[in-house]
């Protein structure tokens, strides 16, 4: 009995160090991790936008209602909305794709980066590349997009590419029914 | 036994990947390209050196019937430290290395190193033998990603390095082509080791 007492003591002291050390490194770096997460959020934002000025983050009811929608910014320049950029999550070949599209106020894209995936090297990746990704440019939001009817998928990478026009249909969904 | 002697064993007479062969689900995963995995070796080695300080500082008050789950809780700990740190500091390495940062925890070489080194030796030998069996994985994985990214991507750290016509091999950075890199380096290693062994 006692020495149960003894094991759970030394052990309870060893978690309880733990705990503490582990607390003060989530203190110190909390506030850095958020701040990464929105530059790199802005990084590709600027280049979907480059005219753009300021981006804020819009909130309220029906803005995450479509699903896959996690961020939605609004681009300002001169102080008016003159673009959206909508963030996507969809499933993908080798875990999450993590897209930002954006979306001008009069119904055509500007464009879409991936900002994070994890698909094959050399072939589902490619639809993070300048090929797969500047076909989107200038299409209309009036419907749905297809995959092989608006845009050429990445050859031999359809799961891959299905996630990549999932996100942006979620996007123009989102765009069409709250956003316009 | 002498630091020297710890020292060199972890980097190359025992060395965890081509010599014990453990660790092999971090090594294949993420030596696709030499950063990714010398982050990673570099990463591993903190948590060593970490964990084997601390499990030889606490050898004496931690009692044999519960020194497994010590271990544990001090090698989570550190794993987590440097996940956080690695997220706030070095985000792009963050990112490529993805799961398998965290997956550190559940590293055999780690665990190894406390039950066989620290438990047993000095504070000072300990922290030893973790920098030279974290130098030692370091070592073998950015050998394989430099290979892998090499072949696989005609670059080396990220600089184009093949001429323009080089179609590189898909294969050699996935999954499949860790196994082959991995294998044919296992063979090299051991022609050397086998020689020495027989004069």
């Amino acid at each position: 009995m006692r020495d149960i007492v003894k094991l759970g003591l030394i052990l309870f002291i060893v978690t309880a160090v733990s705990a503490g050390a582990l607390s003060i490194t989530n203190d110190i770096t909390k506030d850095i991790i958020e701040e990464k997460a929105i530059e790199a959020n802005k990084a590709y934002m600027q280049e979907i936008l480059p005219d753009a000025e300021d981006f804020n983050v819009m909130e309220g009811p029906g803005i995450l209602s479509v699903k896959g929608v996690e961020e939605v910014y609004e681009a300002l320049k001169g102080g008016e909305t003159y673009a959206y950029v909508i963030k996507t999550k969809t499933k993908g070949y080798g875990g999450d794709v993590i897209i930002l599209t954006g979306i001008n106020v009069d119904g055509t894209i500007a464009g879409m980066r991936v900002s994070s995936q994890s698909e094959t090297p050399n072939l589902g990746d490619r639809i993070a590349g300048e090929e797969f990704g500047s076909q989107f440019e200038g299409l209309s939001v009036e419907r749905e997009l297809k995959l092989n009817e608006d845009v050429d998928q990445v050859s031999g990478a359809t799961v891959s590419s299905t996630a990549a026009i999932g996100g942006i249909n979620a996007s123009i969904e989102l765009f069409n029914s709250v956003l316009r | 036994m002498n630091n020297r002697r710890v020292f060199m064993d972890g980097i190359i007479f025992n060395n965890p990947t081509f010599v014990q062969v453990i660790g092999m689900c971090p090594t294949l995963a993420v030596s696709n390209s030499a950063v990714n995995g010398f982050g990673m070796g570099l990463a591993a080695t903190a948590v060593l050196i970490g964990s084997n300080i601390v499990i030889s500082m606490l050898r004496k008050a931690t009692p044999d019937e519960i020194r497994i789950p010590i271990f544990i809780v001090v090698i989570a700990t550190f794993v987590t430290i440097i996940e956080m740190i690695v997220q706030a500091f070095f985000t792009p390495l963050y990112e490529a290395l993805g799961i398998f940062l965290p997956l550190i925890v559940v590293n055999c070489i780690i665990l190894a190193r406390a039950e066989a080194f620290a438990f047993k030796n000095s504070v000072f030998s300990s922290a030893v033998d973790g920098l030279s069996n974290g130098l030692g994985f370091t070592l073998a994985l950015t050998i394989l990603g430099v290979i892998r990214e090499l072949f696989g991507a005609g670059s080396v750290f990220g600089k184009t390095v093949m001429w323009g016509s080089f179609e590189p091999m898909s294969i050699i950075v996935q999954p499949a082509g860790g196994f082959l890199v991995l294998g044919i380096l296992l063979a090299i290693f051991s022609i050397f080791t086998a020689k020495k062994a027989s004069v």
